[in-house]
């Protein structure tokens, strides 16, 4: 659904960005522009992960945050996209598992309380074969769940995902390929 | 008995203990690569026969050069029932109206809010004195309380409380667990605000994120 962009000119606006962003006066209009251009990518990614739009809107805040503190720092060894995705992911995992951590409690059952989210209709709005894929992810683990969105939804590259998370390309298509046969499986059961 | 004594003692006798075998002259000095010799000869028999290494098995033609194809197809076909569903790709979730419009002015907001909490001087929460204080004042009402009163003042008996005579009564009586399992759960929460603050505080310290960071959740 949302393209990986990886032309020239995204590199280059990246690194104008990057550029002002380290000039003090610059500093908050590059920014704005960071956030006006990957605000879509980072939201949709957090919230397949995430589910409900609220908790979304705190994790995407905690990593334009995360970005903003860092951003100087950033030596340009991955591309930006790598960079902020890789914060993303992480950051909505960390979500996830402190929540699980918190409320004390088993990957059914967050994995019930996100289903009630998608239940509650609040900010959904997706036919019944739609939300039945839904239901069908939240079966998996959240790593598998988060290369199937990578994959599927997003229409990444393997190796992208690879240098968002640090895995392998073989690993990857394993854990597709897995997530798959799951989800082919529930959509045949139910 | 007596007979057997005699034959230990006659044991006894460092000459009895004499090796009487002997070997030839320079029998270990070129024993290790005798045996190798003797290993490779006996080996050398399947070894160098070329017509037993020929394997027996066969495979159909070209298998190697389209098996990871046919592999990475087979998957494919698989994945494709899905894959190819263009209904099933199309997300079910939704924005609220102007979410994105208002996102960057919000981040502005917070990213403002950050920077004046950070001007302002921070004192960790274990350092502060109402902190202690209230440690101290709730182990000191439970010993209060726990004993049905007392003559002296919650001053005085601050001022007398130290942390072991405390954990000594405490876990001096079965009765007492609960109030424990209460410290329990304090030092968790605790432990957990530590661990949240020094987590960010590691984060921010990073020189170089894109190396750095962390992808602690991701395994296999």
């Amino acid at each position: 659904m949302q393209q990986c962009i990886s032309s020239t000119n995204q590199n280059l606006e990246d690194r104008d960005i990057l550029i002002q962003f380290k000039e003090p006066s610059g500093k908050s209009r590059a920014f704005s522009a960071l956030v006006q251009k990957y605000q879509q990518r980072m939201y949709w990614h957090i919230r397949k992960m995430v589910i409900n739009h609220e908790d979304a809107d705190d994790v995407v805040q905690e990593v334009f945050l995360k970005v903003y503190k860092n951003l100087d720092n950033f030596r340009e060894a991955s591309q930006l996209y790598t960079w902020m995705y890789r914060i993303a992911t992480n950051e909505s995992l960390t979500f996830l598992n402190k929540r699980r951590k918190r409320l004390s409690l088993g990957l059914d059952d967050i994995n019930n309380e996100l289903e009630n989210h998608l239940a509650s209709g609040t900010y959904i709005s997706g036919d019944e074969v739609q939300m039945k894929l839904q239901k069908a992810l939240l079966t998996l683990p959240d790593k598998q769940r988060l290369v199937f969105n990578m994959k599927y939804f997003d229409d990444m590259k393997y190796d992208e995902i690879s240098a968002i998370t640090g895995t392998s390309v073989g690993a990857l298509k394993a854990s597709y390929h897995l997530a798959v046969k799951k989800i082919e499986q529930y959509l045949c059961g139910h | 008995m007596s007979e057997e004594k005699n034959h230990k003692g006659k044991l006894d006798k460092p000459e009895m203990k004499q090796n009487i075998f002997e070997v030839p002259k320079g029998y270990f000095d070129g024993l290790a690569a005798r045996l190798n010799d003797a290993i490779a000869a006996e080996e050398s028999e399947l070894g160098e026969n070329e017509h037993l290494k020929t394997p027996v098995f066969q495979t159909p033609p070209d298998y190697f050069e389209g098996l990871s194809d046919n592999i990475m197809a087979a998957a494919e076909a698989e994945e494709s029932e899905l894959n190819d569903n263009e209904h099933l790709k199309e997300m079910p979730f939704v924005a609220p109206d102007g979410y994105f419009d208002a996102l960057s002015a919000k981040l502005d907001a917070t990213i403002t809010g950050e920077q004046e909490s950070t001007e302002t001087k921070v004192v960790p929460l274990y350092q502060k004195n109402w902190f202690k204080m209230a440690v101290a004042a709730v182990l000191v009402l439970g010993f209060f309380f726990l004993r049905g009163g007392a003559d002296e003042s919650v001053e005085t008996l601050i001022a007398k409380v130290d942390e072991e005579t405390a954990l000594e009564y405490l876990l001096e009586d079965s009765n007492n667990l609960d109030l424990l399992a209460s410290a329990d759960e304090f030092d968790t929460a605790i432990a957990e605000i530590l661990e949240e603050e020094t987590a960010d505080y590691g984060f921010d310290t990073e020189l170089n994120l894109e190396l750095d960071y962390d992808f602690e959740f991701f395994e296999q």
